[in-house]
């Protein structure tokens, strides 16, 4: 009786282990056409250029139109064209001088605020 | 010196201290593990604790609740020692059992001086008294 | 016996599928067969239902009190409470190696079943690992640790279980280390994984980051509950004794937490790529090796295990395992370069560092004090044993070391900052830890190091908590998004209403949120700092100013302990329990302050049917400043007893400090739901 269950319990594992061998099964798992590093590549692009739609406001991140003064979301002042953008806030983090999380700008030793965009900024915030 | 070479430089001191430190923790307050016959051979002027295990004589417990005076034997394959402890009655405190004793031989009143008392159970998973 | 057998085919079984687990994943991804790597992952799901099979099986034996099954037979009884009837299941060898491969497999399950995009590429090789781990746990269960063996004869009774193990800690304990154990496993194999595949940046830190804070934290609060555990029902006062079966949980964890931090460099700066895959190696190792430690016979230890030869497989897995790592180390050295540099020594960096060697340090140090006797035994001939006072005089400094650097750390800047600036943001902790150091000499605290160990602590306190006001204040100053959205639109329509109260002030709870929300990891991470600070103000308290008092009280005597009084009042002498199993002896004495009566205590001292000896269930009344703890170490028929009184200060701050890691650790490792916040 206990040989019996044994094969029983053999057997459905084999079925639950071998279904993905069938043939119908192995086309279903086709290799990815993009390889990981491919797919890391794209969306450290896509991150690092501004959106087809606009600008960022670098405080909420709320889409805004190029000319707009203030984010209309949170109501911070929004940089304005020539000023930094929100580029080195995605920066690797191997970025060699301290830059505000919010707008990239850089910070100097000590400043309790961005200058850029007013942003508090913590100690230990500063990476 | 490069702020690399500096550094490492400063890892390598911290770990010798580390080192060092530690080191040193590991003399004095340590305990031998001796066999009874090497315990009756101790002289009066034992720095260090011993630590005897042996099975506990059967008939051999007084207990003076009074004092809270604890005597016993144990043996070993080399023979008995009497012991005396100061403290609550362990549990698990039986005939057959092996008990781990840990302090100093009194040679001259021929009792070994218990500072600490550990039960070795048979079972499995026991704890220490 | 029906059930028994099937209970073992189910193990024939798991063995096999862990090892076509194994063996599919590597040729799936060697020969570019993605069907061989979905069946392993399909026989990880089928191991993960085997032994939950299994310990079904065996759930059902021991509760049916089938005395074939020797494992039954030797741990429960028919008159076993049920909930300890649970407990049995892991109260031997073999039950709590298959409670171990179970878990094992059933996190394997959770971990296989998500197939996120990180874990493309590391997925098969972290498989081979994990199936092989299960494979080998299951053949040790098959071989030499059979729960379902099988006596000669039917016994009609069990020997049950020990009564010292019948309590609730026996419940819980073995499973939470055990499920500790099994978690370690999790970051080994994808440390070996990014070794096979070369890919050594932060992608596999980042993926089992979750995986290994809950490992990191089962296993400190399995390690509590085990001091908590030995605090309640030993009737010793202590909590912690430097055994062997102690410190093999003790020094996983010490290298557990150094790997927690340096993944932390690996991410930020990509510093210490070597380290972290060793180290995560390393402490999964370790775990092993506390099995053999406890097992082999080559330590003496008051938790006398049967010797079993299993824990010398278990030195060969671990040596096996090491060698494979340090090879491929080799193999890998140049993707073990990571693109850090090195930088100041007055830098987050080199703190980093020096919290990684205090931590391995000590690790290394209580290793070495556990094989201590081994060690001295072959080289002198005599075994040498350290005392608690040996490991205190090395830990209590390496201790101090690490408090000081959980309050300079968070104030360290990345790659350099200067002394000035370091100086200015400390000023306030040490002004702290000046007048705590001075307030307690004032209270009449004369040792030095309890002094030090203090005001430590208050510096440290002082900069989680100053970092915490910071990050608070900063959000009630940001004016939040939904309200200022109100203010616009109002603002447009000329409306000249005033904005609402709560955009310009949110309340300090309302910030409080947003902070922590908004960087769960790093304060959840500080909640963590902080539980240690109150663990190491419950250990000092408790090591510097424990009272003593042995006393011999007849009915209606009195005693005085530090500031109580003690009366006996009343005792039971030999009353036989019902169930007849229990024979009570227990003492009520009236515990009083300052001419108030505070409470009733009733110690007491057992005599079990099933075991030699007696047993005592101290009674502890206890609160924040201290535990007053009484043991009745004898009775006599006229009453006559015999008693040990201890007051244990600040002992809660441990468990309280318990409590507050599994918080931090929750808030570490919430899910977050915002894009953007820092995970």
């Amino acid at each position: 009786m206990s040989v019996a269950l044994f094969f029983l319990l053999g057997a459905i594992a084999a079925v639950v282990i071998g279904y993905p061998l069938l043939p119908g099964q192995r086309a279903a798992q086709a290799a990815p056409v993009l390889s990981d590093t491919e797919i890391e590549q794209a969306v450290n692009r896509l991150r690092r250029a501004p959106s087809a739609s606009g600008s960022h406001c670098p405080t909420c991140g709320a889409v805004y139109q190029a000319g707009d003064r203030f984010c209309v979301r949170c109501g911070s002042t929004l940089p304005q064209p020539g000023a930094e953008g929100p580029l080195q806030a995605s920066a690797p983090a191997a970025s060699i001088t301290p830059a505000c999380p919010s707008c990239g700008a850089i910070l100097r030793e000590g400043d309790q605020f961005c200058g850029k965009c007013g942003r508090p900024i913590d100690a230990g915030e500063v990476a | 010196m490069s702020s690399a070479m500096k550094f490492l430089v400063g890892g390598v001191v911290v770990a010798v201290v580390i080192g060092v430190l530690i080191a040193t923790s590991f003399s004095g307050s340590t305990s031998d593990y001796l066999n009874v016959a090497k315990v009756k051979a101790l002289g009066p002027d034992q720095t260090r604790n011993s630590r005897v295990a042996g099975e506990i004589v059967p008939d051999s417990v007084e207990w003076n609740t009074r004092e809270l005076l604890l005597t016993f034997a144990i043996r070993d394959e080399t023979g008995e020692l009497d012991i005396s402890y100061h403290g609550p009655q362990p549990d698990m405190l039986v005939d057959a059992v092996e008990a781990v004793v840990i302090g100093k031989y009194d040679p001259a009143g021929q009792v070994f001086n218990a500072e600490e008392l550990l039960m070795k159970c048979p079972s499995k998973y026991e704890e220490k008294q | 016996m029906l059930l028994a057998d099937i209970g073992y085919g189910v193990l024939l079984l798991t063995l096999a599928a862990a090892l076509w687990a194994g063996v599919a994943s590597i040729i799936g991804v060697w020969r570019r067969r993605p069907e061989l790597v979905a069946s392993a992952r399909n026989a990880l799901f089928v191991t993960a239902g085997l032994s939950t099979l299994s310990a079904i099986l065996l759930l059902v034996l021991l509760f049916s009190h089938e005395f074939e099954v020797r494992y039954v037979y030797e741990h429960v009884s028919t008159y076993l409470k049920p909930a300890y009837v649970l407990a049995a299941f892991w109260a031997g060898l073999e039950g709590s190696q298959l409670l171990w491969l179970w878990m094992l497999t059933i996190f394997v399950a959770v971990l296989v079943w998500r197939r996120p995009t990180w874990d493309r590429e590391l997925r098969p090789y972290a498989m081979v690992v994990l199936a092989l781990t299960e494979a080998f746990f299951a053949f040790l269960l098959i071989l030499l640790t059979n729960p379902f063996e099988l006596l000669a004869s039917v016994p009609v009774e069990g020997i049950s279980l020990n009564p010292l193990l019948q309590n609730f800690w026996m419940i819980v304990h073995p499973p939470i280390i055990f499920a500790a154990y099994a978690l370690w496993t999790i970051p080994a194999a994808y440390a070996l994984a990014a070794l096979m595949t070369g890919r050594l940046n932060a992608v596999w830190l980042r993926g089992t980051r979750r995986w290994t804070l809950a490992a990191w934290a089962s296993l400190g609060i399995g390690i509590l509950i085990g001091a908590w555990w030995a605090y309640l029902e030993l009737g010793w006062g202590g909590y912690w004794g430097w055994d062997p079966v102690e410190n093999s949980s003790l020094i996983p964890f010490l290298v557990g937490t150094a790997f927690v931090h340096s993944a932390i460099l690996q991410e930020r700066r990509d510093m210490f790529r070597a380290w972290n895959v060793l180290l995560a190696v390393l402490t999964f190792a370790l775990t092993v090796f506390a099995t053999f430690v406890t097992r082999s016979g080559l330590i003496q230890s008051v938790h006398a295990f049967a010797e079993s030869p299993i824990g010398w497989y278990y030195l060969g897995y671990i040596v096996l395992l090491l060698a494979v790592t340090v090879g491929l180390m080799l193999a890998r050295r140049q993707e073990l370069r990571g693109k850090g540099e090195l930088g100041d020594l007055l830098s987050r960096e080199f703190a980093f560092l020096v919290t990684n060697l205090l931590l391995l340090g000590s690790a290394a140090a209580v290793l070495l004090g556990t094989l201590w006797p081994t060690f001295t035994e072959s080289v002198t001939k005599v075994a040498t044993s350290l005392a608690a006072e040996n490991y205190n005089r090395f830990m209590g400094p390496l201790g101090f070391l690490l408090v000081l650097l959980i309050g300079i750390c968070p104030v360290v800047e990345w790659r350099k900052i200067s002394a000035e600036r370091l100086l200015r943001n400390i000023s306030v902790q040490i002004l702290v830890a000046v007048v705590t150091a001075v307030l307690l000499l004032v209270l009449g605290v004369r040792e030095l190091w309890a002094v030090l160990s203090f005001a430590a602590t208050a510096f440290a306190a002082s900069t989680i908590l100053l970092q915490m006001a910071q990050g608070v204040a900063a959000h009630m100053r940001t004016v939040p998004a939904v309200a200022a959205a109100e203010v616009a639109t109002m603002g447009a329509s000329g409306a000249a209403a005033d904005p609402p109260r709560s955009s310009r002030h949110p309340n300090v709870f309302v910030a409080t949120a947003r902070a922590v929300g908004g960087n769960r990891r790093r304060y959840g991470g500080q909640l963590i700092h902080f539980s240690i600070l109150l663990i190491v103000i419950g250990i000092t308290g408790s090591q510097a100013y424990q009272t003593e008092v042995q006393v011999a009280l007849a009915k209606g005597e009195s005693a005085q302990v530090g500031d109580y009084t003690l009366t006996y009042q009343d005792y039971i002498y030999r009353q036989v329990e019902e169930g007849g199993n229990k024979i009570l002896n227990e003492a009520t004495l009236d515990v009083y302050r300052g001419g108030r009566k505070l409470t009733t205590v009733r110690p007491e001292h057992n005599l079990h049917s099933n075991v030699e000896g007696a047993v005592s269930e101290v009674a502890i009344r206890t609160n924040l400043k201290e535990d007053l703890y009484v043991v009745l170490a004898s009775m006599e028929s006229d009453g006559l007893a015999a008693f040990q009184v201890l007051v244990n200060p600040m002992v809660v701050w441990l468990w309280i400090g318990g409590l507050v890691m599994i918080a931090g650790t929750l808030v570490a490792t919430w899910p977050s739901r915002k894009r953007g916040e820092a995970s």
